[in-house]
This record gives structure tokens, C-alpha cells and sequence, in this order.
């Protein structure tokens, strides 16, 4: 026991020594915190609006000033052309052009069909997904004022009590109700900082001491194996739980992002969390020589696994196949976690499936990967 | 006679530490010249600043005539230098290595093919060309690491403590190569401190808290100060200062 | 003359250290195929098959008439018809349920009295981009059965001025990407991504490399420039970073058919000059950086943050707020993005996209510039 506080001392020694390091390990996340809260946005606005306007109506120029009365659109203050469109879309002017035909508002006036175009440049999928949503919800509000008016109309003429049913949609957003990306973002943070340093700190850590010969030093001393493998994963396993508790606090003084649940459960999580990711570094380690191996396997395993496990898009939007995959991943189950914990404020009785599978895959990548560190020591 | 090196009043400090305190000397052409102290003394921060790689605090240094304030680029083509790291690419063959350093120091494709065939031979690695450097042992090491820094042909060679962590006898073979090397006219600054290497030297210059505290040939030294061991002369110096 | 002896026996050593270290390079290599993987197979921005329960308390052909509406709109997978609003919020807690409907007793009662009915339509808002899309499909689906039955008691009462409902049709049409794949947005941006990361943690760690095993100090006593070292580093990870374009190119042309419209040439002089700027940090954090841990905390926090987040790669930019969007206009990968776009969907030239291959080009230099201004102070 002595000896493995003497080795984790060493190890925070060396660590803080540095402070650059220092400034590192807890600034960026701050940084990130901030980027993640403030510059991830899906919410899509400011859609550049142009307008070609063919019918040059009262109704056409209603149509427009809805839209941008919605909050989602700017009038970009271009009127094209058929010739000028494809230049204010190339010069990134618009994003999206509205066209009337001739015939747009006469068609209103008598109960025809009136066709407008809602023309996108489209490069931006995401984007243009959203501005036809928008744009469609526009035109729906615009059609069940015409058809009240309608409605009245006709009740005017006839007279007397019609029944006309209605059915409205009531829309409740549960968990975030201001729908912030923030809100989803920021708890995720966690998880992916956590992979980031602890991977990283602990493979790069061994291999350094293989390069500079030190690692021999420890196999001659009297150290036990585990002892050498709980100093080398203690040390980040203290600095992740530091890091966890920055982005919580920075999460609420900051985003004012307060955790619905309990924040021992969070812990406990983490905790569970970060035996597979110094596992995982253990691991890296035993296969590689120099720092920089260590480094591109850390990365070959962290990134794509960030990506597949949800922390920008959401793993039930991906092929089967892939969700497959993400069941192998510690990740995706400490993601569900955390946000569930934060934002629906969920405890043990809906999260143990998954902290139960983060407990087994920990478990078994740290003993395997112990086993395969302490082989490679003697 | 004709000076290789030349320093007078050099400082260095590193803040207000002085690593280098006010020294002058002058090696001549063709001469071993021994800097011998205890670690931290200043003798590596000399060479630095000899070797133009690093910014002298007061005082002037010339080497061949080039000034190590003014004209730093100039000294690095006409010097060689060997770090006590043995500076090698581990994980590049031995050939690779004295192709890559011929190539930074502008020789041509036929001029790196003799010289190569030269650092091969002194340094017995012939038949170990595409051997990994990373493998080879320590005395290897050294004389491929002297081979690729003299591998220009440089008029004057700082070696800095070229024979730490090598056995006896590939130190003494070291040092065999050194002298021809120096019979052949190239100036050797060489820093040690092992004191049985001074009698290698033409000439010593003890150093301790960055002052030279002696200065001559070994057999001046010995009879100025009355001893019959440089060791004992040295720590009777230091014991002085203290 | 850039390029002497001396740049190319460095640049000859730094490649034989990359081809020495397999590894090293099968990732550098593969990288970028597993991100081109992921991005056209398991990331997609399009959504649908969102998982909806219902709670219909009123069981009558009415109600299913309106869930069929829901399922009919082709984005919802009905997975779940809870019993009540309880076991409807426990799925919503686990995550399994994404939207709930919940019918009022007596909706169809009420429907035929043409009395105000509302039904309750429930997002999971946690991830906000899905919910707000979902909330859009569930709302326009409820909208226009609405509006059907309005238009059939209007029909009843022989009252309707037409036959259909809606005044207003919006047709949709995208210009330059008219399939609406996300795919053929994401896969040009993974060039400018992959070249940032990797180029970045390469290089990071060649200066500190040698500094650590002391034969930086060996290099400068010989007559190369630290401008010579810079260079002669740059060109084989500069390969390095041309050879991951150009997988990412042909795979994405030929494998995810990612249409490529405009000027081959340009992507290539772009991508060339990108990789400058992505060279250009890597040295400079390896020009800073003591020892190989801080490299690599300091490159990927400088690469992998402002590639995927920053770069407007999956996240638009204008919908950041200002203070972001001001640092977003020093990112030489927010220009390349838009370079690579340009060239892959909209078939733009060297006219349309001068201006930002010029930006590029400036920061490329400059970068270097400071790199090597930095690696001189940090010698001495």
C-alpha cells in the first residue's frame, strides 16, 4: 500500500510539476466547455432569404414578411432572377430563394391552388432539411388562416350553426424544454474529456518511461505488478474525477445546467467509467514503443468512438449494424448515463442495465490489459 | 603561432546564475584542448556558445577567426561538434545516418560516398551498414557519432564528454582516433571528467563554478603546483575556493 | 530557393523515420478511411424511423385514423401503445421512446361535435437538433389531418370552395445538392478535418522528438537553418496529408458517390496549401512544447476542437453567436471547408472561390512564419 502511494505520488508530482501540463489538463476542458456550450448549435436561424418575386401581390409580400417574422429567416435584401440566382447562391448571399409565379396571388383570391417555390441552395443538407420544415410550417399557418377565413365566410352566407371540427396539436418538449444544444452537449462533455485525457495520459505516460529507460528501473525494484499498474492509473484516475467535477461546476455557473439527479450517482458512473478507459490506456501501452504510437492508437480508438457512441448524433439515428458496434463501446453507455442523471434526472432503477454493462466491460479490459502489462514486464 | 579558438572575458548567466564566469583562453591550430571539471562547472554551456547555438552574456569568442556573436552561421560550417547524448537516429541505419548528416552538411553524392567509406573503416562498422543505430553498443555508437560529426572535414572539433558510459578499451581507441585526427591539423576542444583522459591533452584547462582556476600542460601543471597527480591538484584548487 | 541539399537530406530523413514506424503510418493511413466510414454509414443528419408510442384513450376509428396519419408521414416506426401516460414517460426516461402521442378520451366525441380538441404531442428535447425535427414532422402531420377533417365536414355540408386543403402548395428544391443526402455535405468536409488532425499530432511531436533525444541540438551546430529544418519536416507528412485527400476523393466519388463538379486542380492547389496551414500549427506546437505530452494535449486541443466544432463542418456557423463567430474567421480549416464545398457541390471555380483560396494561402505563410520565428527564441 506504502509503495503504490509512493508511486502515485511520484506520478502527480510529475504531473503538476509541469505547468504547463497543468494548465492543459484543466483549461482545455474549460475551453471546451464554453465551445461545446456556446458554438454547438443545430438550431438552424438566420437563413439568408431571398425572394423572386414574379406576382409582385400583397399577398407574396405577406408570405415574405411572415417568414421573417418567424424568427428563422433573414431577409437578405436580394430580389433575383432566374440569371442572378445561381450568383447570390455561388456567393453565399442566400441560402434559400422564395419564388412566386404570376399567377400566385390570383390563385388565392379565387380559391385556387396557388403554387410557390421554396428553392434552396442545398449544399447544406441539415440546413435546407430544416428550412423546408420551417418554410412548410409557415405555409400550414398561412392554409388554416385561409380556410378560418373561409369558414366564416361561408357561415355568413349560410348562416346558422355549422359544426366544424378541430384538432390542435399541443407540443410539450420534455427534459429541455428551451430545446438547448447546450443542454445536451455539455453533460456529453464529460464523457469525452474523460476518454480524451485519461487514454491518453496513461498510455503516453508508460511509453515515455520505455523511451527514457526508466521503466526498467521500476522492474527491478521490489514493486508487485499490480502495485506498478495501480500507481501508473491512480494518478489519472484522481485527475479525471478532478475534471468531472470542473465541468459540472462550470456546466452550472456558466450554462446554468443543473443535474436533475443525484451527484454521487454521477460519480459512482464516472468511476465505473474511467476503468475502462485506464484500461484501455494499459492497453495502448503494452503495444507500443514510443509515445507516438501510443498517441495514434489513443486516437484511432478514441475519436471514431466518440463519434459512434452519441455525443453529437444521437446512436438510434444510425444503421443497426453500427448500433451493434456501439453496444462494445463503454461510451455510448456512460453518455446515456450522464445525460440521463443530468437532464431527465434518472437514478439506479432505469440506469443499472447500463452501469451494470460499463461495470462488466471495465472490469474486463482492466484485467485483461493488466494481465497482458504485467507479461510484458517480466 | 596560429589560434583556432579564441575567448576572452566570455559570461554566461541564466538569470542571475553565472554559468560561465568571465573565462579567456586560446586554443591553437591542430592542438588537443581539455576542459576538465565536475558536472555543472560550465563546460558544456562553453562549447553551446563556442558552437554558436547558444547567446553569450559579455565578453568575445572567435572560432577561426569567426565571431560567436556576429557570425554564428559561418563558425557551424567549419566546426563539427558530438553532444555526450551520442546524437544518432536510433531507428535509421548506420548508413542512413552519415548519409543524412553528409546531406545537411552540403556534400556532394560522390563526396559522401568517400567519406562514408572513411567513417566506415575508423569506426569499425564496416559489414554493419544497414544495421539499426539504435542497436548497436555504446563504442559503436561514439565513433559513428564522432564520424558523423567530423564527417565535413571541420577545422576545429567540440566534443562534449565524448566518453561518458563507454568501456575502457573503446575509450582508449577513441582517444587513438582522436590524436590522428589531430596530427592531421584538425583543433580538438575536447571536455572531460575523467582525469586519466588529461594526459591525451596537449593541453588542460580546469574549470569549477565557471572560472577557470588552472591552466597549461599537463607536466606545467604538475610542476608549478608541486604534485604528481592533476587529481589531487584539482581537489586542492577546489578545497580553496570553498 | 526554398528547397537545397540540406532541406531535402532532412525531409529524405524524416520520411525514412515515417516509413520506419508501420504503425505510425497505417494509422495516419487508415484514419481517414474510418472517419469517411462513419460519416457516410453511422452519422446522418437525415432523420427518420423516430420511435413513437401512443396512448390512445379513446380506442375509436377516429384516433386511428389520426395515428395512421402520424405513421403515414414516413418518420415515425410506431414501436410502443403504453397503456397510460406512466408507462409512456418510464420509455421516455430509458430513452426508448423518442416522441409520445397521447389521444384524450372522447377525441372522437368531440371531433364529430366539432368541439376544440387538442392532442398532446411529447418530444424527448435532449437532443435538441432530432426533438426540433420531430416536433416539425408530428405538428405538420397533425396539421393536415386537421385540415382534412375540416375539409370533409365542409364537403358534408356542401360548403367547400375547393376540393383539397391548403390554398398554399410550397414546392422544395434544392439547387446543388437535389437528392438532399447529407452525405455529399459531410464527405468533402472530412478532407478538410482528417488533414487538420492528422497533420497536426504528426507534426507536433517531430521537433519535440528530437529535442528529448538531443539530436535538435546536433542539427544546429550544422550549417541548416532552422527554416531548412522546418521545410524538410514539412514535405513527407505534406505527402502524408496530399496521400489522406486523395483517399478520401476517390472514395468518396467512386464508393459514396459523392458527386465532384468543379475543377480537380483547384482541390488539389487548395488542399496543397491547406496542408501548409495544418503543418504550420503542428510545428508551432511542437516549437512550444517541452516534452511530447503537452504536443499532443496542445495539437488535439487545437485541431480536433476547431475541425469538427468550429469549422461549420457539422454545425452551421451563422447560428453562432458573435463572440464564436469572430474566432471562427482565424480557422484556415472554416476557408478550406468552404473551398471544398464550393468544388463539390456547387461546381465552383477559381473566380468564385479566389478570395478564400488567397485567405489561405496568407495564414499558410504566415503560419510558418511564426513557427519558425518560435523554434528560433525556443533554441537559445
Amino acid at each position: 500500500m506504502r509503495r503504490i502511494l509512493e508511486l502515485v505520488r511520484k506520478e502527480l508530482i510529475q504531473t503538476f510539476r509541469d505547468k504547463r501540463m497543468v494548465g492543459l489538463i484543466f483549461v482545455a476542458p474549460v475551453i471546451q466547455l464554453i465551445m461545446l456550450g456556446y458554438a454547438v448549435t443545430t438550431d438552424v436561424k438566420h437563413i439568408a432569404l431571398g425572394v423572386w418575386d414574379n406576382d409582385r401581390s400583397f399577398e407574396s409580400r405577406e408570405f415574405v414578411r411572415k417568414a421573417v417574422i418567424s424568427g428563422y429567416f433573414d431577409d437578405a435584401g436580394v430580389v433575383v432572377n432566374d440569371a442572378g440566382m445561381e450568383h447570390a447562391f455561388k456567393s453565399g448571399r442566400c441560402d434559400l430563394v422564395l419564388y412566386f409565379p404570376p399567377d400566385y396571388s390570383r390563385n388565392i383570391k379565387r380559391g385556387e391552388k396557388a403554387k410557390l417555390e421554396i428553392i434552396a441552395d442545398g449544399s447544406d443538407s441539415n440546413l435546407t432539411n430544416i428550412a423546408f420544415s420551417y418554410m412548410a410550417q409557415i405555409a400550414n399557418i398561412e392554409n388554416a388562416r385561409l380556410m378560418k377565413e373561409n369558414v366564416s365566410k361561408m357561415k355568413a352566407a349560410r348562416g346558422g350553426n355549422i359544426m366544424i371540427p378541430q384538432v390542435s396539436p399541443e407540443p410539450r418538449v420534455m427534459y429541455n424544454p428551451e430545446m438547448k444544444s447546450a443542454n445536451y452537449m455539455i453533460p456529453g462533455e464529460i464523457g469525452l474529456i474523460l476518454t480524451l485525457i485519461t487514454i491518453l495520459l496513461t498510455s503516453m505516460s508508460i511509453t515515455k518511461e520505455k523511451e527514457s529507460g526508466t521503466i526498467e528501473q521500476i522492474i527491478v525494484s521490489p514493486l508487485r505488478s499490480y502495485e506498478v499498474i495501480l500507481g501508473k492509473t491512480i494518478p489519472f484516475a484522481l485527475i479525471g474525477m478532478m475534471i468531472v467535477l470542473l465541468i459540472i461546476t462550470g456546466g452550472l455557473l456558466v450554462f446554468n445546467i443543473a443535474i436533475k439527479g443525484n451527484i454521487f450517482t454521477l460519480l459512482f458512473s464516472s468511476f465505473l467509467f474511467l476503468l475502462n478507459t485506464l484500461g484501455v490506456g494499459l492497453f495502448i501501452s503494452t503495444i507500443s514503443k514510443t509515445q507516438q504510437q501510443a498517441m495514434l492508437s489513443s486516437v484511432i480508438f478514441i475519436l471514431p468512438s466518440i463519434m459512434i457512441s452519441g455525443f453529437a448524433f444521437p446512436v438510434s439515428n444510425m444503421p443497426i449494424e453500427v448500433q451493434w458496434i456501439s453496444y462494445l463501446l463503454p461510451l455510448r453507455y456512460f453518455f446515456t448515463i450522464i445525460r440521463g442523471i443530468f437532464l431527465k434526472g434518472a437514478g439506479f432503477a432505469i440506469l443499472w442495465p447500463e452501469m451494470l454493462a460499463l461495470f462488466i466491460l471495465g472490469v474486463t479490459v482492466f484485467i485483461l490489459a493488466a494481465l497482458r502489462f504485467r507479461k510484458k514486464l517480466s | 603561432m596560429q589560434m583556432s579558438v579564441q575567448v576572452n572575458n566570455l559570461v554566461k548567466r541564466f538569470g542571475s546564475f553565472p554559468a560561465v564566469d568571465d573565462i579567456s583562453f586560446s586554443v591553437a591550430k591542430g592542438e588537443i584542448f581539455g576542459f576538465i571539471g565536475p558536472n555543472g562547472a560550465g563546460k558544456s554551456t562553453t562549447i553551446r556558445m563556442l558552437c554558436g547555438i547558444l547567446d553569450q552574456t559579455s565578453g568575445v569568442g572567435t572560432v577561426e577567426g569567426f565571431s560567436i556573436k556576429t557570425e554564428p552561421e559561418k563558425i557551424k560550417s567549419v566546426i563539427g561538434y558530438m553532444s555526450q547524448k551520442f546524437s544518432l537516429y536510433d531507428d535509421l541505419t548506420v548508413e542512413e545516418n552519415i548519409n543524412f548528416y553528409g546531406g545537411i552538411h552540403g556534400l556532394s553524392r560522390d563526396e559522401t560516398k568517400t567519406r562514408r567509406s572513411w567513417i566506415l573503416e575508423m569506426a569499425g562498422l564496416r559489414g554493419k551498414e544497414s544495421n539499426m543505430t539504435g542497436a548497436l553498443s555504446g563504442g559503436w555508437r561514439q565513433r559513428l557519432s564522432l564520424g558523423c560529426a567530423i564527417i565535413h572535414g571541420p577545422k576545429v572539433v567540440f566534443l562534449d564528454e565524448p566518453t561518458a558510459g563507454v568501456d575502457p578499451i573503446s575509450r582508449r581507441e577513441f582517444w587513438l582516433l582522436i590524436r590522428g585526427l589531430a596530427k592531421a591539423g584538425t583543433t580538438i576542444f575536447v571536455t572531460t571528467h575523467y582525469m586519466d583522459e588529461v594526459e591525451f591533452c596537449d593541453r588542460i584547462a580546469m574549470i569549477y563554478r565557471g572560472k577557470i582556476v588552472a591552466m597549461g600542460t599537463s607536466a606545467e601543471l604538475k610542476t608549478a603546483n608541486k604534485v604528481d597527480n592533476l587529481e589531487m591538484l584539482f581537489v586542492n584548487l577546489i578545497r580553496g575556493m570553498e | 530557393m526554398i528547397i537545397n541539399g540540406r532541406v531535402l537530406a532532412i525531409a529524405r530523413k524524416e520520411a525514412l523515420h515515417v516509413v520506419r514506424d508501420v504503425r505510425s503510418l497505417i494509422i495516419a493511413l487508415i484514419l481517414p478511411l474510418v472517419f469517411l466510414f462513419i460519416f457516410a454509414y453511422a452519422i446522418t443528419l437525415d432523420i427518420d424511423h423516430i420511435r413513437l408510442a401512443v396512448v390512445d384513450h379513446d380506442k375509436t376509428p377516429a384516433s386511428r385514423e389520426l395515428i395512421a396519419a402520424i405513421t403515414a408521414s414516413g418518420y415515425f416506426d410506431l414501436t410502443a401503445l403504453p397503456d397510460n401516460e406512466k408507462e409512456l414517460g418510464f420509455g421516455m426516461d430509458k430513452g426508448d421512446i423518442k416522441t409520445g402521442l397521447i389521444i384524450p378520451p372522447g377525441f372522437a366525441r368531440h371531433v364529430s361535435r366539432g368541439e376544440n380538441n387538442s392532442v398532446q404531442i411529447l418530444v424527448d428535447g435532449t437532443e435538441s437538433n432530432s426533438a426540433n425535427i420531430a416536433l416539425n414532422y408530428a405538428n405538420a402531420a397533425v396539421a393536415s389531418y386537421a385540415g382534412n377533417i375540416v375539409l370533409n365536414a365542409l364537403n358534408k355540408n356542401g360548403m367547400a370552395l375547393r376540393k383539397d386543403t391548403g390554398f398554399i402548395e410550397a414546392g422544395q428544391m434544392a439547387v446543388y445538392n437535389p437528392s438532399m443526402r447529407s452525405r455529399n455535405f459531410i464527405i468533402p468536409g472530412i478532407i478538410a478535418v482528417i488533414m487538420s488532425i492528422i497533420l497536426a499530432i504528426l507534426t507536433s511531436l517531430t521537433v519535440v522528438k528530437e529535442r528529448e533525444q538531443g539530436t535538435l541540438e546536433q542539427l544546429l551546430v550544422t550549417p541548416a537553418t532552422p527554416r531548412d529544418i522546418l521545410v524538410g519536416k514539412m514535405l513527407p507528412y505534406w505527402t502524408i496529408g496530399m496521400l489522406d485527400m486523395l483517399m478520401i476523393v476517390v472514395a468518396g466519388v467512386f464508393i459514396f458517390n459523392v458527386p465532384l463538379k468543379g475543377d480537380l486542380l483547384l482541390l488539389f492547389f487548395a488542399s496543397g496549401i491547406f496542408a501548409f496551414c495544418g503543418l504550420g500549427i503542428g510545428l508551432l506546437v511542437s516549437s512550444v512544447s517541452d516534452n511530447q505530452q503537452i504536443a499532443i494535449q496542445l495539437s488535439m486541443l487545437l485541431s480536433v476542437l476547431p475541425g469538427f466544432i468550429l469549422s461549420g463542418f457539422l454545425f452551421p456557423i451563422k447560428s453562432m453567436p458573435a463572440i464564436i463567430r469572430a474566432v471562427t474567421v482565424i480557422l484556415p480549416a472554416k476557408y478550406f471547408l468552404q473551398i471544398l464545398r464550393g468544388i463539390f457541390l456547387r461546381g465552383s471555380g477559381w473566380s468564385a472561390l479566389i478570395l478564400e483560396t488567397m485567405v489561405l494561402f496568407i495564414m499558410g505563410v504566415l503560419l510558418i512564419f511564426i513557427a519558425s520565428k518560435r523554434f528560433k527564441r525556443n533554441i537559445g
